[in-house]
């Protein structure tokens, strides 16, 4: 018996060994710090902080020599400052989330939950210092919580504002995005760069990493409220106004879901003028201010060219689908923006309870 | 007669198991029905088995294909302690109790490394076996069959120190009933004394937990496994070994959240296992495995398996007057 007591006491203290205390430094470092969000909400999705990895390197390419990159109904993230546009396709943001770019001197990220399916672009400087953004690995109804590698805060992406941490109370500096179909988009800009799958990562990129998730009414984790007036993962341009939201479903920007022609609205979200263009073949939606920075109150119509002008005002100017005057004699102002992006339409009922929703 | 029909049918059961599961599971974890595998030893044998298990994850895979990826890893350590008691020449119970502690390592892009540790008794197995055949010199194998609950006795709902609840598979627990059949077959041929051929197998099938105060219904996917192999007895002095040699084959289905299919979840494993057992005593034994994956088909991309080791200690009483049992 003795024996046996040596063994049983040699086991316990090699498990106990391995029962060592939560080693100090990063682990969960946000510590106890208030959340402006219910912290019961918050869930751990799994992979862990930068467990799925932002791309910091990302290298790109011309669209002409990679016309064969993606299938044409493939989606991609758009974006353009200065002359230089870029596409980021969805195939590699649905294994990275997160891509820390730069165009000259405009450090930015571009974030994209695949749970949510949205995809907004924020500026990356603070405090006059270039930072990143990360995957914390954290969801809020079930919508990314990027955090800044600056000071450890966590934001939620639908939410538009940092939600724990340093930060808290922030909201980040958007930009214009324009998320379409890969065959759309090089219509648009044959002239784009477009982000390749050189991450700095081994991942297997030709296939999409959640199953039927995309298409099916599932979620994975619960949200706070659920707005079942359309299918869960209908894809639909949100305008957001002073916190109100109005969903646009692009499904409802033509006659059908083939009609690749432009559909423009014109209307008021929360007393303010808007024009949305987009079109359902092209699986597209945009929204911009209609009054200029001048006082000047803009009626569009649709233009049908197939490149990237989209819409045409009472004075003749031509605009693009971010929103800058191409021709006319506006050429080179921009519509003022209005904060919107797509996401799937339960994502949208979740974050704003008031969702009203454009029917035609 | 009545005996074999029914060990027929339930080889038929699990061979019929392997095939219909071909879809796949999740590779983590807490190796509770791996270990189930007590040998008879004669009425009134009460034997116990503590088992420290370390099972590290740190291959990254898509579907066979190993990635160029250490970002991450997950360790588990459990601690599993199996007693079984034999009522009679056919009925014996066992069951096994655990604590596990889980670890979730992420080599972060800052280059710290972000760790989370959650630890705490795990699940529980209670088997009710039934042996078919004892191993007697005309008949030189046993076989026993058994099947029983594993009871949620472990946490499924462990935060960390923001207060937020660990994903299921960094839990102690599965916070869920399963089902339990498990067959064991040995065999040892008379003209050859020495060896000892062994099969041992699995299936759970599982039921779902409630997480988020039943807002979501979380489901591991139903797991088999088949373990066989070989081992051979010789004398080192008074030291009476069995080294082995064991291949282990683990399909697992894809977990469940509600009616969505988790993808990166389930696919089949083969995995060879090595070791030894030092028998001190005829009483008392010591046990040392190591396991190296041979083969993973993996549904999607996930972490699995890259080592997993175990030092087991064995300790039987016989509870009744007759002859003491031979050791394992």
């Amino acid at each position: 018996m003795r024996l046996s007591y040596v063994f049983v006491t040699m086991i316990t203290l090699l498990f106990l060994g391995a029962c060592r205390p939560d080693p100090p430094g990063p682990t969960n470092s946000s510590g106890n710090n208030p959340w402006l969000i219910p912290d019961n909400e918050v869930r751990d999705g799994g992979p862990g902080k930068d467990g799925i990895p932002s791309v910091d390197d990302p290298v790109f390419t011309m669209i002409e020599s990679s016309s064969k990159l993606l299938d044409d109904n493939e989606l991609v993230v758009g974006f353009k400052y200065g002359n230089i546009t870029r596409a980021y396709p969805h195939t590699i943001l649905d294994w990275h989330e997160i891509v820390n770019d730069k165009i000259d001197d405009l450090s930015f990220s571009v974030i994209y939950c695949p749970l949510t399916g949205s995809a907004t672009i924020w500026n990356r400087e603070y405090d006059g210092k270039t930072g990143s953004f990360g995957v914390s690995g954290l969801l809020y109804n079930t919508n990314i919580i990027p955090y800044d590698r600056k000071t450890d805060s966590n934001w939620s992406q639908m939410r538009l504002q940092c939600v724990n941490g340093e930060r808290m109370g922030d909201h980040p500096e958007t930009f214009n995005v324009v998320e379409t179909t890969w065959q759309n988009w090089r219509k648009m800009y044959p002239s784009s760069e477009v982000m390749t799958t050189n991450t700095g990562f081994n991942r297997d990129y030709g296939r999409y990493p959640y199953g039927g998730y995309r298409t099916n009414t599932q979620l994975i984790f619960p949200v706070s409220n659920l707005d079942d007036r359309l299918h869960a993962k209908e894809r639909a341009l949100a305008v957001i106004v002073d916190g109100t939201a109005r969903g646009y479903p692009i499904s409802a920007l033509g006659e059908s879901e083939l009609d690749d022609q432009i559909t423009v609205i014109q209307e008021e979200v929360n007393g303010l003028p808007i024009v949305v263009a987009g079109s359902a073949g092209r699986n597209l939606g945009v929204a911009f201010q209609r009054q200029l920075a001048d006082g000047t109150l803009l009626e569009f119509e649709a233009v049908n060219s197939g490149d990237n002008i989209v819409l045409r005002d009472q004075e003749g100017n031509e605009w693009d689908v971010f929103g800058y005057a191409i021709n006319g004699v506006r050429q080179g102002q921009q519509l003022q923006r209005v904060e919107s992006f797509i996401a799937y339409w339960f994502a949208w009922g979740t974050f704003y309870d008031d969702l009203s929703l454009y029917e035609e | 007669m009545r005996k074999r029909t029914i060990f027929l049918c339930i080889l038929l059961l699990f061979g019929g198991i392997k095939y219909a599961k071909s879809q796949a599971c999740c590779s983590g974890g807490v190796p509770i029905s791996s270990n189930l595998g007590l040998a008879s030893k004669g009425i009134g044998a009460l034997q116990f088995q503590l088992t420290y298990d370390y099972n590290t994850l740190r291959d990254l895979l898509a579907g066979r294909t190993k990635l160029q990826d250490r970002s991450r890893i997950r360790n588990t350590h459990s601690l599993l302690l199996e007693s079984s008691y034999e009522f009679s020449s056919a009925f014996s119970i066992s069951a096994l109790v655990s604590y596990v502690r889980q670890e979730r390592i992420i080599h972060t892009q800052l280059g710290t490394d972000d760790i989370t540790i959650n630890q705490g008794l795990g699940d529980a197995i209670v088997l009710f076996r039934y042996t078919l055949f004892s191993n007697k010199p005309e008949l030189p194998f046993s076989v026993i069959v058994g099947a029983g609950p594993k009871i949620p006795l472990g946490n499924a709902d462990h935060t960390d120190k923001r207060g937020i609840i660990l994903p299921a598979d960094l839990q102690p627990g599965t916070g869920a009933w399963d089902g339990i059949a498990w067959g064991y077959f040995v065999f040892q041929p008379s003209s050859f004394p020495n060896l000892t051929f062994s099969t041992n197998t699995t299936y759970r099938i599982t039921t779902p937990n409630q997480r988020f105060n039943g807002q979501q219904a979380y489901r591991f996917g139903n797991e088999f496994q088949v373990q066989s192999g070989v081992s051979y007895r010789f004398l080192i002095q008074s030291l009476i070994l069995d080294p082995m040699l064991i291949f282990q084959y683990r399909t697992v289905s894809a977990d469940q959240v509600n009616a969505l299919v988790l993808d990166n979840t389930g696919g089949h494993w083969i995995y060879a296992r090595t070791g030894i057992n030092i028998n001190l005593s005829p009483k008392n034994a010591v046990r040392l495995m190591a396991d190296f994956p041979l083969y993973r088909d993996l549904v999607g991309t996930q972490l699995s398996t890259s080592f997993r080791a175990s030092i087991s200690f064995y300790h039987s009483l016989s509870l009744s007057k007759k002859k003491p049992f031979p050791i394992n």
